[in-house]
């Protein structure tokens, strides 16, 4: 086994792009998307301030859980009907009291204007001294989730190339030689599995620490859950594609038979924008879609903090990943 | 001779499935995903304050201190919508507040109050209320600014009418792809050279494929655009005429690509794909996907969308259907219209060649 996994492992590394693209290209495309997918459920706004009190200012800033956004004072109208802010505080004296005053200027109202006029009328206060003690939290960061379904169909996909792998070999006659050399085929797809699952997993481990070390937020008490979630993934890509290789003897049948059912269900799993926001009858169809199993189970350990929490999702995917590979691997073994 | 070219593009075009979906399908598909699945989020309707929970106890409260709070909470309450809930076990309410089913934890004690939040996962809206209520149990002396709520009433864009207008610009950019398939195929069946050499000439062969793509992408809007109104019920209120133009400029422009990436892309499948590349990273940055107001927080994102021509267009269409007309409506179609020039400018002349070679023929035979 040893012997036939180096040998799977060399072919690997010498088709072309693939080893890049199975190791390398989940970092290359998580820094692409994270830019190009920046959905966020924070409400931005921005501050004038045409006086030299920063009371008011700093009041609004000192609150959390909202993005300022620098905009000059001639683009806020532009800005607010655009949809760029929410919401503008313009600080500006008072003619009759000679002191700071705030306008709370929305477009067409803002879930967080109250919070907003709430901070202004106390901002008075906020130059004291608190007597309420907070403890000690993670700060938010930029989450990791949003780009999660794009990653995770991505992932998905790697497997078509271990699917190219067992087409190119089963052209080579390969069942012929390992037949001839006694080991049984059953071995020498799990071990072309076992190869792919080991550089599928070292690019999901590098797309994780590259989002550690970038201080991307999981959103989970223990990290590593989220890693775990992701290999899930690799598994279960790895027995999609050798479920359709054992009916498809082509690349473009397995693209039909895999890739596109895949990129269809992905798009109904959050692939483009966030899964809540899709209308009903598209989530009802998402549900299906194992990629929405295992996102869910990301969603799910995040909100109650454990693994758990993910059960029901983690066992629906290996069942349905074990039942995949195993119908792959008995027509597998019999294809000529 | 001219109709001849033309019938036999638009043969070429009818017998490709991909081809057809994309001034079918291709656009309804855009609209009405994106158009239903982004109206909440891009009314900024996050549901913040909904459900939020905040759980508190006593450890030896005074009655200064429940007093501040009451007027604390109720303050908060009013504003945001939170609610704040008594409950008698501070370990189950930590308990509550890690499993994200309340918002945070607040102690009531002798000389203050402690509050506890997730360690890992506090919700924006818990952030929000921690913010506040820190701050409205703060002592210092400074002056009450008084705060004036001031609603614009300015009408937003909403998500139905965003992704009409951008999932319609989105698929007349992928009409180009006609011309340079059209291309693709008459150099693979060695039929280009041969039309350049005869009456019909480079410039008919190409306006037949211009002009078989502009038909195409006419009836792509005459598909999409009169469905996306019956459903999202747009209003046509102002410069439909204008809007319209900016489509067919965009059109233009998209069929000039597909012209000059056919002719110097010379395999069928690999201009396509060259094609469709284009055109996806020019929408996205246009914000064809991802609204163009996310696109303009990014701090070098906000100056790259201004080279898309499809922010061009975005902006121009947004702009007129709100009802105003300015520069960025005639910057707009003068610069798409100039590049559309110059790219079939560039096609004529890689294509010039084979009349070259036509000219010296005549001249040989005269001789």
């Amino acid at each position: 086994m040893k012997n036939m996994m180096l040998h799977f492992f060399r072919l690997f590394k010498a088709q072309k792009g693939v080893f890049t693209a199975v190791v390398f290209m989940p970092v290359i495309l998580f820094l692409v998307m994270t830019v190009l997918l920046p959905y966020s459920e924070v409400h931005s706004i921005a501050i004038i301030n045409r006086t030299d009190s920063s009371e008011i200012e700093d009041a609004v800033r000192n609150i959390e859980g909202i993005a300022i956004q620098e905009i000059d004072e001639d683009d806020i109208a532009e800005s607010l009907a655009g949809g760029v802010i929410e919401l503008a505080v313009v600080i500006d004296t008072d003619p009759a009291t000679g002191l700071p005053a705030a306008s709370v200027i929305t477009a067409n109202g803002s879930e967080v204007s109250g919070a907003i006029e709430l901070a202004v009328s106390n901002a008075g206060l906020s130059e004291g001294r608190s007597s309420t003690d907070v403890n000690k939290a993670k700060k938010h960061t930029h989450k990791l989730l949003t780009t999660t379904p794009f990653m995770l169909f991505k992932l998905l996909e790697s497997g078509s190339f271990f699917g190219a792998m067992i087409l190119m070999e089963r052209r080579r006659m390969m069942k012929d030689r390992v037949l001839l050399s006694g080991i049984p085929p059953r071995r020498c797809y799990l071990s072309v599995t076992a190869v792919y699952l080991i550089l599928s997993t070292a690019g999901t481990l590098l797309y994780f620490l590259t989002a550690a070390a970038l201080g991307f937020d999981t959103g989970m008490r223990h990290p590593l859950h989220y890693l775990l979630m992701l290999c899930l993934v690799n598994i279960l890509s790895a027995s999609v594609y050798f479920f359709a290789c054992s009916f498809v003897n082509s690349e473009s049948g397995l693209e039909a038979a895999a890739t596109y059912p895949l990129e269809i269900l992905s798009f109904v799993s959050g692939l483009f924008f966030p899964y809540e926001y899709l209308p009903k009858v598209l989530r009802t169809i998402g549900r299906f879609s194992p990629q929405r199993w295992i996102t869910h189970g990301i969603e799910s350990i995040q909100t109650k903090g454990a693994l758990s929490a993910a059960a029901g999702d983690i066992t629906l995917v290996l069942v349905f990943s074990l039942v995949l590979y195993s119908v792959g691997l008995i027509r597998s073994a019999r294809k000529s | 001779m001219f109709l001849t070219l033309l019938k036999k593009d638009t043969r070429l075009v009818m017998s490709n499935p991909v081809l057809i979906s994309l001034f079918t399908v291709l656009p309804l598909l855009i609209i009405l995903i994106f158009g239903f699945s982004m109206k909440k989020f891009a009314n900024a309707d996050f549901g913040t304050f909904d459900d939020l929970v905040i759980l508190y106890c006593e450890d030896g409260a005074t009655d200064d201190i429940r007093a501040q709070f009451n007027d604390v909470s109720t303050q908060i309450a009013e504003k945001t919508g939170a609610e704040f809930k008594r409950i008698d076990s501070y370990d189950e309410a930590v308990k509550l507040t890690e499993k994200s089913e309340a918002a945070g934890v607040i102690v009531l004690k002798s000389d203050g109050f402690e509050y506890f939040r997730s360690t890992f996962n506090e919700p924006y809206g818990g952030d929000i209320v921690r913010s506040l209520f820190v701050q409205l149990t703060s002592d210092g002396n400074g002056s009450s600014p008084a705060a004036a709520s001031i609603d614009m009433g300015v009408k937003r864009t909403n998500a139905e009418v965003y992704y009409t207008f951008v999932g319609m610009i989105f698929s007349i950019m992928f009409m180009g792809s006609l011309v340079s398939s059209t291309y693709g195929r008459d150099i693979a069946a060695n039929t280009l050279t041969r039309m350049s050499l005869s009456k019909a000439g480079n410039l008919m062969v190409l306006g037949s494929k211009l002009v078989c793509g502009l038909i195409f992408g006419i009836i792509q809007m005459l598909i999409a655009l009169p469905i996306a109104t019956a459903i999202f019920d747009i209003e046509w209120k102002h410069n439909t005429l204008l809007i319209l133009a900016v489509f067919c400029t965009v059109l233009i422009f998209s069929l000039a690509i597909g012209s000059a990436v056919g002719i110097f892309i010379k395999n069928e499948t690999l201009s396509y794909r060259t094609f469709c590349y284009i055109v996806l990273f020019s929408s996205y940055l246009g914000g064809a996907v991802t609204p163009v107001y996310l696109l303009k927080r990014i701090p070098v994102i906000r100056y790259l969308i201004k080279l898309s021509p499809v922010y061009w267009a975005n902006e121009s269409v947004i702009s007129l259907y709100n009802g105003t007309v300015d520069e960025r409506t005639t910057n707009c179609i003068t610069a798409l219209l100039i590049l559309s020039v110059l790219l079939i400018s560039v096609n004529i002349i890689t294509l010039g060649k084979p009349k070259l070679f036509r000219k010296e023929v005549k001249e040989g035979t005269k001789e």
